[in-house]
């Protein structure tokens, strides 16, 4: 007889299986497959999207835009060497990022005003990514100062470069890259 | 992993390199495994600060995805290495051809499970398509071609298994759909995971045994 918790153990190996394989099949041009990765993700990646531009209907086009390539390149995806949503999503996150910047639009929104989204508890996607409860970034980004922990964020979320930052901050570059790497340094150490 | 590195790796991760500084750096992922391995992990934990929100999307999108995309030109490239070396390539097919038509079919695994018919939707940059329906059980092979034109040219079909070296099922009707009986010896590549192509060929089909001509449609099986 199994115990039942036994049965219960969340797939989230399952799930990283079925994904790769159905990114496999979409390097082959099997459209079934490009349809299951879509069914898996979308309303994943569409977050991400919308993490970035708040705009819903400017947050689809880039979904849109991100599926056309993930159908085009889904051959350049290596299991052996990332994890496939961790290769979704970083895929989505530069495809909004290189659409921000693209529109010849300046980034002004002020450096605090990117505060800590709202409710950063556990959610599908994480057991996909495999991170433990205990090691997640968000509660780590908590552990730093407020400063360092939104310079951070405007970062990844704005693709901001050292340069960009320091300029937004008003501080020399050197004082923004110290900081950045201390907090990197930071992260790291609560994140092993 | 010099501390620098690992600092490199988390900065290339999250995007704050300049340009230059970032090109540079990525150039070095490919032969530093290491190096890339470390940008992955930090990817990984950044991409968990996106988790938070979760949105479907309406239901128009997926439509608006299929009729934006381009043809997957996977197929095409493979079709390509093979017509590259198409001279050398077709002596050697030659034999190989031979000696695979004289092994017998591989039987079915596993008793009892019910054969499903595998289906395949061929498309194409210029707009062919066809549809291809294959019966395990009889081996009938069924086309509906669409919007086919091969001109003066013979449209030929080949199946291309998991090995990567296509093989001809013949010179199909371009203008209504058609049905064959699969020779046995063909019959073990038509599975699930295996691609077809139709690509333009002298009249009568291609000379060499390979494809020779421009690849107009393709397309992955899959079991329904």
């Amino acid at each position: 007889m199994i115990p039942s918790w036994v049965m219960n153990v969340p797939t989230s190996n399952d799930d990283r299986a079925k994904l790769i394989a159905a990114l496999d099949g979409v390097a082959g041009g099997d459209r079934a497959a490009f349809h299951e990765v879509y069914r898996r993700t979308s309303a994943k990646l569409l977050g991400v999207c919308l993490r970035i531009f708040t705009d819903r209907s400017e947050a689809e086009d880039v979904l849109q835009d991100v599926y056309v390539t993930i159908w085009q390149k889904a051959g350049q995806f290596d299991p052996a060497r990332a994890s496939p949503i961790t290769w979704l999503v970083t895929l989505t996150r530069n495809r909004a990022i290189d659409r921000l910047r693209s529109g010849g639009r300046r980034i002004t929104t002020p450096i605090e005003t990117i505060d800590e989204p709202a409710d950063e508890s556990a959610s599908a996607l994480d057991s996909l990514l495999e991170i433990e409860q205990s090691h997640r970034i968000g509660e780590c980004l908590e552990e730093l100062a407020r400063d360092d922990a939104a310079l951070i964020r405007t970062a990844f979320y704005q693709g901001a470069t050292y340069n960009e930052l320091a300029e937004r901050a008003a501080v020399p570059l050197g004082t923004v890259k110290s900081r950045i790497r201390r907090a990197l340094i930071r992260l790291r150490e609560c994140l092993s | 992993m010099s501390e620098d590195d690992d600092i490199l790796a988390a900065e290339i991760a999250l995007g704050v390199l300049d340009r230059d500084e970032a090109l540079a750096a990525k150039e070095r992922l490919p032969s530093d495994r290491p190096l890339a391995d470390r940008v992955e992990w930090w990817r990984m934990h950044f991409a968990a600060l996106t988790t938070d929100a979760s949105a479907p999307p309406s239901e128009q999108l997926w439509i608006r995805i299929v009729k934006a995309l381009p043809h997957n030109d996977n197929m095409v490239a493979v079709l390509r290495r093979w017509q590259a070396g198409a001279v050398a390539a077709s002596l050697v097919a030659m034999v190989l051809g031979a000696t695979l038509l004289l092994q017998s079919p591989v039987p079915v695994a596993g008793s009892g499970t019910v054969p499903t018919p595998l289906l395949a939707t061929l498309d194409g940059a210029q707009g062919a398509s066809a549809t291809l329906a294959y019966d395990q059980d009889s081996g009938q092979l069924t086309i509906a071609p669409s919007k086919l034109d091969p001109g003066k040219r013979a449209a030929e079909l080949w199946i291309i298994p998991a090995d990567g070296t296509p093989r001809s099922l013949g010179v199909i009707d371009p203008h209504q759909a058609s049905a064959r009986t699969i020779s046995a010896a063909r019959r073990t590549w038509i599975v699930s995971g295996s691609s077809f192509a139709i690509t333009l060929e002298p009249a009568g089909g291609s000379l060499s045994g390979l494809p020779t001509g421009p690849v107009v449609a393709s397309g992955k099986i899959f079991g329904v």
